[in-house]
């Protein structure tokens, strides 16, 4: 059985995903971090990234770990982070972003238009917010669209459900 | 003329019931708006702890920025953040925050401080433009359903001169809710940040009552977060990038954190306040029309008896005319057909 650390991502809104996780891995003070079960103790910022949960499995599902026996791993959660701040204590990993979405929720439209739209104005050389804007749109676009290529990719194997909620 | 009293009140009976109507409206909508406002405190509750808890953990670390952190001992230059609705028809709601507001205006100008005003809402607008009162920045349409992006757009505007130093004490009047039927104005600190767990521990408690919950929750709310602290106090974090930087990045996000809340306690106070309000004038309506259509209804009768004398009377003069005719020249019988 792997061993698995609470996750939280909170935004201002709401808690967008709260469960139990093999591996969370996201980019930290312009380093990629993979944080494991029973990480030291931890505080620092993370930069505008893809979040990757692996062996999600959330708290809907069950009454915590081992409530159920084994936790059945279905696969990895995305989401896009737009910078915010990473705590680990007591194996819990609590990550508090301002602005952050999941993958499934992402209008990869609209990110493509966004990012289509401050490339252009990079390149024109206007506002330095057209960089920024430009990271978070890529960020969006690659949480989204890896989770469409796993998505078919495990419908071409099999018939395994990915969803984790 | 007693018919000429009946049309007037029933003139003023009509446009009461109208009036009636729309504040019935006005307090159901706001009934609607408290719990949706509600609701949003209690989703922002987790964000506003875990950056609390974040911040006090890095703190605690960091002792040596006291600029950030702690009770500035003689703030020079104050920021005030005043927050009050855009529309009236709420009670006293914006007035008490706008008293204590100038109150503490005028403590502050009396100690001889430099005083920043910025303020939320238009009603602050034409108050403190009444008063000669200059104010440094303005922000409207936020009362109603506040986000994060205007709570953003705010931190925006005050974090960077506290940074750079030009501002030593951000201070907020708002109104917080203590319980469904209960909202206090507040003078609290915004920055520098209160940095121990047991100053920054009554807010989230404090938010969590607001959301109308039991006090069995904050209570065990609060033990929560005094057992967090002392299990805490055995670990001691990593910290990346090291703990100034990571302060300076994190002041901000505070910032917006504790705005985003105290916008969305307000606005749910704002709702409050207007239901009570209106359903205070929708009684006062009802009241109103109870005694107007009593009135009315003596006027209505009075009408009526004027009416059957005049019948009764004209009746009595023409058969006492018939009896003896050549009467109806006697100056009596002219005046009792007149009456």
């Amino acid at each position: 059985m792997a061993n698995l650390t609470h996750v939280e991502l909170i935004t201002p809104e709401r808690v967008l995903f709260s469960g139990e996780a093999e591996a969370v891995v996201l980019r930290a003070d312009g380093a990629d971090t993979t944080f494991l079960a029973n990480h030291m103790d931890y505080i620092g910022a993370v930069d505008v990234c893809v979040l990757r949960l692996e062996g999600v499995k959330a708290d809907g599902a069950s009454g915590g770990p081992g409530a159920q026996g084994e936790p059945d791993p279905v696969g990895e959660l995305r989401a896009a982070v737009h910078g915010g701040f990473v705590k680990v204590a007591d194996n819990e990993v609590t990550i508090v972003a301002g602005v952050a979405e999941l993958a499934e929720e992402i209008d990869v439209e609209r990110a493509e238009r966004a990012l289509q739209a401050a490339e252009g104005q990079l390149s024109a050389g206007e506002a330095v917010d057209a960089e920024a804007a430009a990271a978070r749109a890529r960020v969006r676009i690659e949480a989204a669209v890896r989770l469409k290529s796993d998505l078919s990719r495990l419908s071409d194997r099999g018939s395994r459900s990915l969803s984790p909620a | 003329m007693a018919g000429g009293q009946e049309r007037v009140l029933r003139r003023r009976i009509r446009t009461i019931e109208s009036t009636k109507k729309i504040t019935r409206s006005f307090e159901l909508i706001a009934a609607s708006q408290i719990s949706r406002a509600q609701g949003r405190i209690a989703g922002s509750r987790p964000y506003v702890k875990a950056i609390s808890d974040i911040l006090a953990e890095t703190a605690r670390e960091g002792g040596s920025s006291t600029r950030l952190l702690g009770i500035p001992e003689s703030p020079q230059n104050v920021l005030a953040l005043v927050i009050v609705a855009d529309r009236g028809l709420a009670g006293a709601y914006n007035s008490s925050v706008l008293r204590a507001a100038e109150r503490l205006i005028r403590s502050r100008s009396q100690e001889g401080r430099g005083f920043t005003v910025m303020a939320i809402g238009k009603k602050a607008q034409a108050y403190f433009r009444f008063r000669h009162q200059p104010v440094a920045q303005q922000f409207v349409a936020m009362s109603d359903r506040p986000t994060y992006e205007d709570a953003r757009r705010v931190a925006a505007v005050i974090v960077p001169p506290f940074l750079a130093g030009e501002v030593d004490l951000v201070q907020i009047v708002s109104t917080r809710i203590r319980s469904a039927s209960s909202q206090v104005v507040e003078t609290r600190q915004l920055l520098p940040v209160l940095p121990s767990p047991k100053q920054s521990g009554p807010k989230p408690s404090g938010v969590a009552q607001t959301a109308g919950e039991s006090a069995a929750t904050a209570v065990s709310a609060a033990g929560d977060h005094g057992s967090a602290g002392s299990e805490r106090k055995l670990g001691f974090f990593e910290f990346e990038p090291d703990v100034e930087q990571l302060l300076a990045q994190l002041i901000p996000l505070y910032a917006e954190a504790s705005i985003y809340a105290a916008l969305l306690e307000a606005s749910a106070s704002e709702h409050a306040s207007r239901q009570r309000a209106m359903s205070a004038a929708t009684e006062n309506a009802e009241e109103l029309l109870k005694t107007l259509k009593r009135v009315m209804n003596r006027a209505r009768q009075d009408s009526i008896t004027t009416e059957i004398m005049e019948i009764v009377g004209g009746s009595e003069a023409l058969r006492s005319a018939g009896d003896t005719p050549h009467d109806l020249t006697h100056p009596q019988a002219t005046e009792e057909q007149n009456r």
